[in-house]
């Protein structure tokens, strides 16, 4: 059973005729001479099938046309050419704040939310103790919404629509919201909407959201279908991506780059060089998981410095701190050092997965100092970058831990 | 155009949502206040009686045995009862589409509720209004009358001729702003030229033609049956169904036309 099938659709929103010509044309029924008209496509020859009981996750960057293409699919927005068949009774998600009245109570509200998805008073009564109940509001239901918290008002948003009639549900970045109670208190109405064999399109930014609900993700890109598969395939694609776009942005505008947060450097000794080698010894960035790497740190002192602290850490592009190792931890005794030098850093095997890793080196006065202060001798903050590239068998994640698959059978079939 | 044209079933879900639009719409208007709807009851009252006072002075036609005829000032508010209905709708709805741009941009509600709402939440205004006017009618002397029944059939005939224009104004406005503007003008030139506070007798001779002006037939429709106590003539009942169906036709031929992409230009 197909529930959502979809044909060639294209959506094109006109960009430089004026809306007076528009009215004109249409008034005297010369819609197809629009299609001449300069015009931008926000959705190009798009053509899918979703089949009943499906979990579909939508993704793509802003302005890929996630949130066009469901108002398409409800039929709220007219697709420019195309066809759109929907197999059953289809509940839609966009906007949980529009329509409510704030003046209103959150209880009148639910009337007036539950006629804007079709529903009449009795079938609003009927189910009107459970929305109160799911949203958590008790006695907070009869006053006026105005004096709601923003979390308030979503949480009988989402209340309400989550206890409409349907047997396609089209939601559009909305399972963000709300505190983690209540998030998680959607995630399983949700999963029990899919056990009951309802079918799901979910647009989201939130990938976590996507991995956790969806079988299958349709991956959006300027309009068109960059990739259409399993879940898994298509996150890896889309995260390369992401990361690709943010390697281009410049590093003084990059959220994590705080170069200059150790103003107070002593410059008793300084980072001269620093080189990043590979398993031949040859300088590189590129490494694949489980090749050697070999980082040298060029130090030079314009006064004696009585052991001082080398530090190496190793961060994702979003922040996560994924590894880091120091001289004092490592148990070397770095000792008094009085003019240039070069400290070195082996590893026989990487472990990083795939993806880019920026890395932070230091030379700071001591282990304190390093983990609670500011106080570094020089310190290059987020300032080389290694791309790391592995193979499926090196498994998920960020880190490939070397591992191996073992069945054991019971002997005993009689069971 | 005809697959735009929506079904009966769709319709009676739109009329269904309508109504309950409406009632919200008129309850949220008297919300908070100390008197709530009572309020609804109060403005008719002062201003009709305001009228009532005003041209008490003023001599109206009298009948053979030297009676008046009816109570100028009440000629005056049974004249304004539709009005209030019809500006309302009009002054409302002609700007609906583009003040709900996000309501129609994230819900699937059928375009023509936004107008009908309006226009109903209006007529329940108006509906209230007849009370008042049949107690003030009762305090300066007059009776009850069986033609009071026509309003029956009158308040229908009012709501659709209200959406029509609705649906007409409300449409082009999404394309051409200036629409708004140039509403609310004629708005005014229709007040003065309808027999609202002049006589129809003293409108010029175009003015009074039933085809021309809807609400010649309208004011006679509401002064026959609430004022004169009498069951109003076939003639004005004619022009008056004429009327509705051509904003009708018009409003939905407009409507079909462009509903499509409406969302796209809001």
């Amino acid at each position: 059973m197909t529930a959502i099938q979809v044909k060639n659709l294209s959506k094109a929103y006109h960009t430089k005729i004026s809306s007076r010509r528009v009215l004109l044309r249409l008034l005297t029924g010369q819609e197809e001479s629009l299609q001449g008209e300069e015009q931008s496509l926000a959705l190009s020859e798009l053509s899918f099938d979703v089949p009943t009981g499906q979990c579909l996750g939508i993704i793509g960057r802003n302005g890929s046309g996630k949130s066009t293409l469901l108002r398409i699919l409800a039929g709220i927005v007219n697709p420019t050419s195309g066809t759109v068949a929907v197999n059953g009774r289809l509940s839609t998600v966009l906007d949980i704040q529009s329509g409510l009245n704030p003046r209103m109570s959150g209880r009148q509200n639910i009337y007036i939310k539950g006629a804007l998805y079709g529903l009449g008073k009795a079938e609003i009564n009927s189910r009107l103790d459970q929305i109160i109940s799911f949203s958590g509001l008790s006695e907070y239901i009869d006053y006026p919404i105005h004096t709601y918290s923003t979390g308030m008002i979503i949480r009988l948003g989402f209340a309400i629509a989550m206890h409409m009639d349907f047997d396609i549900l089209l939601m559009d970045e909305i399972l963000s919201v709300g505190d983690m109670v209540f998030q998680r208190q959607c995630l399983s109405r949700i999963k029990q909407f899919l056990s009951e064999g309802k079918t799901i399109v979910l647009a989201t930014h939130n990938l976590g959201d996507v991995s956790a609900l969806c079988q299958r993700v349709l991956f959006l890109e300027q309009g068109r279908i960059r990739h259409d598969g399993m879940t898994e395939s298509v996150l890896k694609e889309y995260w390369d991506i992401c990361e690709k776009e943010q390697n281009k942005i410049p590093r003084a505008l990059h959220p994590f780059n705080p170069e200059n947060l150790y103003g107070t450097d002593t410059k008793d000794i300084s980072i001269t060089q620093v080189s990043i080698r590979g398993e031949a010894g040859a300088e590189t960035t590129a490494f694949a998981t489980g090749d050697a790497m070999e980082i040298r740190i060029g130090y030079h002192c314009r006064s004696p410095v009585e052991n001082p602290l080398f530090r190496v850490q190793f961060f994702r592009n979003d922040g996560l701190f994924v590894h880091g190792t120091n001289t004092a931890r490592a148990g070397l005794e770095v000792g008094r050092l009085e003019s240039n030098g070069e400290v070195r850093l082996k590893y026989d095997t990487i472990h990083f997965l795939e993806g880019d890793y920026y890395l932070s080196i230091g030379i700071w006065p001591d282990e304190y100092s390093s983990t609670f202060t500011d106080i570094a001798y020089d310190c290059h903050q987020w300032s080389y970058v290694i791309q790391v590239t592995s193979k499926r068998e090196d498994g998920g994640g960020i880190i490939s831990n070397p591992c191996s698959w073992e069945v054991v059978e019971a002997t005993n079939k009689n069971r | 155009m005809s697959e735009n044209l929506p079904d009966y079933k769709s319709l009676k879900r739109g009329w269904s949502v309508s109504l309950t639009f409406a009632l919200h719409d008129f309850q949220s208007q008297y919300l908070d206040s100390i008197l709530g709807f009572i309020w609804a009851l109060i403005k008719p009252l002062v201003l009709s009686g305001v009228y009532v006072v005003i041209f008490s002075s003023v001599v109206p036609p009298q009948g053979e045995d030297g009676e008046s005829l009816y109570h100028f000032g009440l000629w005056v508010v049974s004249g304004m009862l539709p009005w209030f209905v019809i500006q309302e709708s009009i002054h409302r709805g002609t700007f609906v589409f583009l003040d709900s741009a996000h309501l129609i941009r994230n819900h699937q509600v059928p375009l023509y509720v936004l107008p009908l709402q309006l226009v109903v939440s209006a007529t329940i205004s108006g509906l209230l209004a007849l009370p008042v006017f049949i107690l003030l009618k009762l305090l300066l002397g007059g009776g009850v009358n069986l033609s009071y029944l026509s309003i029956v059939l009158i308040i229908p005939l009012q709501l659709l001729f209200c959406f029509g224009i609705t649906l007409i104004t409300s449409s082009l406005t999404v394309f051409i702003r200036d629409v708004n503007h140039m509403v609310i003008a004629l708005l005014t030139i229709w007040f003065f030229a309808s027999p609202i506070v002049f006589p129809l007798e003293g409108l010029p001779w175009l003015l009074q033609q039933y085809w021309l002006n809807p609400m010649v037939s309208i004011t006679s429709l509401y002064r026959q049956s609430l004022l004169l106590g009498c069951f109003p003539p076939a003639a004005d009942w004619f022009w008056l169904v004429l009327h509705v169906s051509a904003v009708l036709l018009v409003g939905s031929w407009v409507y079909t036309r462009v509903q499509a992409v409406i969302t796209d230009w809001v």
